[in-house]
């Protein structure tokens, strides 16, 4: 009897270790994530072609003050970037520096603010949820004043669903 | 090597020998005990694992009542019911799981017990409901890119509850129950569960059932166990003859 008994603990134990670790708490490789933005930078007086720029992004946030958290990326002569949009607000706002380095005395910074909604679909335990973000009705604002380096945009997707091709043009 | 064999060879004519004894001393016994009718006992109690644990684990908060009735002399109509709470942090999304289960069915003792005792170790079916909740507390959305500080949705979006959940369940039991003392049992199962149907909620997996335990994603089958302590009553009741 007594040995039945310790048989049937050691048998409890096996159970809640196999229960422990399984194939989905791992989330697959190659599974696609929440898309980032993609922006492609075109020409102002020549719509059709894409023309690159040295820029330097900077994230805005009212939260984070110290700038070592801020995310910052370079954009080496190049035309296109992609930039992850806030989880927590239905806006996300960027700092563009233009010709980044190379005109110091007179800077060209926009503040582009990105409006848009989220939904936020289920994946699976392991991977949770993902952000398909919506441009809202008014999706962008912060440039195309006079003193502005973009001159206007174009939406080429409504929705961010993935990041197969660009969802927002910006002329320059 | 010889010497073992010779062991062996003694050794098993003395078991088979004994099983022979055995075999011809439970038959004179059960002609003896085959009149005596078994008590109808009714048993009651908890399970202990789930209180114990709440004690130490801020993130549950749970009870089980236990109890069967015997109707033959091996076979028990057996039920369980239960309420608990559990929040519980899965990869990314933070969530709150609560609701109460009620489980019906019955326990076939394989024991053989001798006159007196009334140990069981038994084989057990229950047909299993529970009527639940959710509530995605916080979580963080799924990225393959870095992003510096990963920024966790508390409010809005998918979080919230998920109200009015319910699944149906069936569980294949193997258990045993001890005599400890005087109508007192101390009693362990393990639990193997197969989802019959759960109503799952379009925007979030369903990731734990009260009383089922974990649900994993593309499997329909689960686990669990408890450890009780019941008390007996036993009574007759009088055959008119």
């Amino acid at each position: 009897m007594k040995n039945k008994f310790l048989f049937s603990i050691l048998i409890t134990f096996f159970f809640t270790n196999l229960t422990n670790c399984e194939r989905d708490d791992i989330c697959l490789e190659g599974t696609p994530g929440t898309p980032n933005l993609i922006i492609r930078f075109y020409d102002a007086e020549n719509i059709n072609n894409p023309k690159p720029l040295r820029l330097f992004i900077q994230e805005m946030d009212d939260d984070k003050t110290d700038l070592s958290s801020y995310l910052i990326r370079f954009l080496i002569p190049g035309d296109s970037v992609s930039v992850p949009l806030s989880s927590n607000k239905d806006y996300t706002e960027y700092k563009l520096f233009n010709n980044w380095g190379t005109n110091i005395s007179d800077p060209q910074i926009d503040t582009l603010r990105i409006n848009h909604s989220r939904n936020d679909a289920y994946l699976n335990r392991a991977c949770g949820f993902i952000g398909q973000y919506i441009f809202s009705e008014n999706p962008i604002e912060g440039i195309s004043s006079d003193k502005s380096w973009i001159k206007s945009f174009k939406i080429v997707k409504d929705s961010i669903l993935n990041e197969e091709s660009k969802h927002l043009i910006l002329y320059h | 090597m010889k010497k073992a064999n010779i062991l062996y060879y003694i050794i098993s004519i003395v078991y088979f020998s004994n099983i022979n004894l055995l075999f011809g001393q439970t038959s004179n016994d059960s002609l003896s005990i085959a009149k005596e009718k078994a008590p109808i006992t009714l048993r009651f109690g908890i399970d202990l694992f789930l209180p114990v644990t709440s004690q130490f684990d801020d993130n549950l908060n749970g009870f089980e009542v236990v109890g069967d009735l015997r109707i033959k002399e091996n076979i028990y109509l057996s039920t369980e019911f239960g309420s608990l709470e559990r929040t519980q942090q899965s990869e990314l999304i933070n969530f709150t799981s609560s609701g109460s289960y009620v489980k019906l069915g019955a326990d076939l003792n394989m024991y053989k017990n001798w006159t007196g005792m009334n140990n069981q170790v038994y084989l057990g079916i229950r047909l299993a409901n529970s009527f639940y909740k959710h509530n995605i507390n916080n979580y963080a959305l799924y990225r393959t890119t870095r992003v510096l500080e990963e920024e966790v949705v508390s409010s809005g979006y998918s979080t919230g509850e998920i109200p009015k959940l319910n699944a149906q369940w069936i569980e294949f039991i193997a258990g045993m129950k001890v005599q400890i003392l005087k109508n007192t049992y101390l009693g362990f199962s393990i639990r193997l569960n197969r989802l019959l149907s759960n109503i799952d909620s379009e925007n979030f997996g369903i990731l734990y059932i009260p009383g089922f335990n974990r649900v994993t994603d593309d499997n329909i089958f689960g686990s669990s166990f408890n450890y009780t302590l019941t008390y007996s009553i036993p009574f007759r009741w009088k055959k008119s003859k």
